[in-house]
């Protein structure tokens, strides 16, 4: 056997062919899957998708259409504001999102694309303590691919892109669930226990249940003590200056919110400052911004899904008059 | 660089192999060793660009004193000095990156004085080549190398396998390999070898180690939170450690081993069954096998080892493990688990003492009941002292191996059947199965015939593993935060 490599005998060519042979199918048949469910959010998850999106100019189910460079950036008051079927826009945030995630993530979208018109949430909640724990949720370190060498070429691998990758044991769990038998399925399903239904809107919480709920979440939304001095905030500036850098059409928004959440915070010097510094950031990069409460539309508990969000009623009522207020 | 990452594996290794097969191949084999040096630069600079300078002015300055050492010239006691400014050089870039901070909190404690001093991210892989270059120094110094080369000195401390987390290989073994250009002629034993082995090091570190972390990651957390373990949690949590921690970093030697194979370098095992250890002394000649070697050659033995009578035995005995716990990291329950295993083998040694004194002690040594007897309490000593390596405070690591000696005792984090029976199939797998070296020499002994099944075999096994590689985020070898 010590031979030299280049006249090895036939089994270990035979060694090294198969083993070769087996690892590039099994690469071919991840790449080939993952390219399959990125674009299903039922299979991956939203984070997959949202990073597809940087890399492929298409309407995707859950975030809305990357071909355009129009742009939501906030977190799921946006997006729920602008659900994923309003026409013409990309969801870059979703729920429960932080600044130098969204940051990130708004650079990389636009290394290759012209903004057009983007809208940015104008957010307290985003210089919350719980938010500021999340840092970066990780996304510094994806996109190394989305370089210049790369996006010339067209080439990328779900393979290789961490955030995408990371799906591939609940994706073949998920298509081998299909293949199960029944009795298996049955036996393997989690127990759940039966849960109360949730109301179908705001209006049908009774009124104090309603003054609880919202004074909850506006404590635990509130901003943090000296929030302009955080990284979070640095990382809320620097998106907006560099989408006005990027010469985006460029509007600030205030999302609606409940009247019992706008009661409670309406003295609160938390949120009135970060609203403040918000729309003084607005103005310095030129930017417009718009005041949901500014807008022609009477709201009622009844287009709320809970304290802070509009559902598919109030979406469609608030969606467009917002648009135009923006970019009319 | 992490091992176990798609970078490395399908775009950094392919193409380091491709460069040093056509520098062999087409143009000079001496090439091959600037093409390896430049890639391992490239993999340090990758993980750790901003230390890439300290790296290559450690590297530089320690040939450096390795030349004047080595010197004709230069007389015995201007030898020592030398020796002893190489060392101190060293030991000082260790203490500033890594032990400052701890240094600064004791003295603060002790003192009552206010020094702030912040910890600094430390250089990726530093306790490992500063290691090396000690002993690259010591061994110049007392003549064991006795032809100097640059090139070859370069390529041996930053040889990108072992280069974050060993094995810590010698001067001398590297450089007569290198000499012999092994990259011109690579054999099909060699290539064979060096995908066994990455095949095994991959599966034991995603499939096998990134698992049974989580469950000592539970029990540490709420033992750390103030939370006492349950008997059984705290057993279940510490064995899930002992597993981790085995099949992570003999995880990432097998790899390092392997990838070397590759390019027709052999480096020194590090591993050997160690959970099969029937005492402590086999234990450590198991465990780490060439950070072992280093403490006993550049440490025990120059204290005085065993030739100064028993009691300077013992207290060596105890400096050595005590300052090799310290080695891994700064923090005293490093230092706790080194005193722990120094008092295990001075014990153990002592028994050996009595036991060559005394023929009763002697014949219950050697009754067959004793063998698996001694394995157990091995076994045991072992497990209960990774509490300390593995807890993140003094408290928490108290509080585990508090529970582990009472069994009423503590609250439940919710570990049960399953994860005994995951942690106690790992035990069966160290204890019974053979090991990495014993599984590659057998495949190489297989008959020609039989090769390609095994290499379809290695490759869904490889697959499988860089499926789990790829769930798991690429989880960081233990050893990078030494």
């Amino acid at each position: 056997m010590r031979n030299s490599f280049t006249s090895c005998s036939r089994g270990a060519a035979g060694f090294v062919g198969l083993f070769l042979a087996v690892v590039s199918a099994a690469l071919a048949f991840g790449e080939w899957e993952l390219r399959q469910s990125v674009y299903s959010d039922d299979e991956v998850g939203v984070v997959a998708s949202r990073i597809g999106a940087v890399y492929e100019r298409r309407v995707w189910p859950v975030l809305g259409d990357s071909r355009l460079g129009n742009a939501l950036v906030g977190d799921s008051q946006l997006y729920l504001a602008f659900r994923p079927d309003y026409p013409g826009f990309l969801h870059l945030g979703l729920s429960g999102e932080s600044t130098p995630m969204l940051e990130i993530l708004v650079k990389e979208y636009f290394k290759f694309r012209a903004p057009g018109r983007v809208i940015v949430e104008a957010g307290p909640q985003l210089f919350s303590q719980r938010r500021l724990d999340f840092g970066t949720l990780g996304y510094d370190r994806y996109f190394k691919q989305n370089n210049w060498v790369q996006h010339a070429l067209g080439i990328w691998s779900y393979m290789a892109e961490p955030g995408v990758s990371n799906n591939i044991g609940p994706l073949l769990q998920h298509k081998a669930a299909r293949y199960q038998p029944e009795w298996m399925t049955a036996a393997l399903a989690p127990a759940t226990a039966a849960e109360a239904p949730t109301p179908e809107h705001w209006g049908l919480y009774p009124l104090e249940e309603r003054l609880s709920y919202a004074r909850q979440r506006v404590a635990v939304q509130r901003p943090v003590d000296a929030f302009e001095q955080t990284s979070h905030f640095a990382a809320y500036r620097r998106t907006i200056e560099f989408l006005a850098e990027k010469k985006a059409t460029l509007c600030v928004l205030r999302t609606p919110l409940t009247e019992e959440y706008l009661q409670l915070i309406r003295d609160d010097p938390h949120y009135l400052q970060a609203y403040a510094a918000i729309q003084a950031l607005a103005k310095v990069n030129g930017a417009r911004y718009v005041d949901s409460q500014m807008l022609p539309i009477t709201y009622s508990p009844e287009n709320f899904d809970n304290q802070d969000h509009l559902n598919a009623r109030g979406g469609a009522l608030f969606a467009p008059v917002a648009e135009k207020a923006c970019f009319s | 660089m992490l091992f176990n990452s798609f970078d490395f594996l399908f775009l950094f290794l392919p193409l380091t192999l491709l460069c040093t097969y056509v520098a062999a191949r087409l143009l000079e084999p001496r090439l091959v060793i600037t093409v390896l040096i430049a890639a391992s630069l490239v993999f340090y600079a990758y993980s750790s660009i901003v230390y890439l300078g300290l790296f290559a002015v450690l590297m530089v300055a320690n040939y450096a004193l390795g030349l004047a050492i080595a010197s004709k010239r230069t007389q015995l006691p201007e030898k020592r000095l030398l020796l002893a400014l190489g060392c101190s050089l060293n030991l000082g870039v260790l203490a500033y990156f890594k032990y400052r901070a701890f240094l600064a909190a004791n003295l603060n404690d002790a003192f009552h004085l206010g020094f702030k001093l912040e910890s600094l991210i430390v250089p990726l892989g530093i306790s490992f080549f500063i290691f090396q270059k000690i002993a690259f120094l010591v061994d110049v110094y007392r003549g064991r190398i006795q032809r100097l080369n640059f090139q070859n000195y370069v390529l041996f401390v930053s040889f990108f396998p072992q280069l974050i987390a060993g094995p810590i290989v010698h001067y001398g073994e590297m450089q007569p390999q290198f000499d012999r250009n092994p990259w011109s002629n690579v054999a099909a034993s060699d290539v064979i070898r060096g995908i066994s082995f990455i095949t095994i090091g991959l599966f034991k570190k995603v499939a096998l180690a990134d698992n049974f972390s989580g469950y000592a990651e539970v029990v540490f957390k709420a033992a750390d939170g103030g939370m006492a373990p349950s008997f059984s949690d705290a057993w279940i949590g510490c064995v899930a450690f002992g597993l981790q921690i085995y099949f992570d970093f003999s995880g990432y030697t097998d790899i390092a081993i392997g990838l070397a194979a590759l390019f027709g370098i052999h480096l020194p095992v590090n591993f050997a069954s160690p959970y099969k250890a029937r005492s402590i002394i086999e234990f450590w000649r198991r465990w780490h096998i060439t950070l072992s070697r280093f403490l006993r050659d550049y440490l025990y033995i120059p204290l005085g080892g065993n030739r100064k009578g028993g009691t300077r035995r013992y207290a060596n005995l105890m400096i050595t493990m005590a300052l090799g716990g310290l080695w891994h990291g700064a923090a005293w329950t490093f230092v706790a688990w080194g005193v722990l295993h120094g008092t295990l083998l001075s014990l153990n040694h002592l028994w050996r003492h009595l036991c060559a004194k005394f023929v009763p002690l002697r014949q219950l040594s050697e009754h067959p009941a004793a063998r698996p007897a001694a394995w157990a309490l091995t076994f045991v000593a072992v497990m209960m002292s990774w509490a300390f390596f593995r807890a993140p405070s003094f408290a928490a690591a108290m509080k585990v191996s508090g529970a582990m000696l009472h069994v009423a005792s503590g609250t439940s984090a919710n570990l049960g059947w399953r994860e005994f029976l995951f942690v106690a199939g790992g035990v069966v797998w160290v204890v019974l199965l053979p090991n990495s070296q014993e599984v590659v020499h057998r495949i190489l002994a297989l008959p020609d015939r039989s090769l390609p099944l095994v290499g379809l075999g290695q490759g869904i096994v490889f697959a499988c593993s860089m499926y789990f590689m790829m769930a798991h985020q690429y989880e960081k070898f233990i050893y990078f935060m030494f």
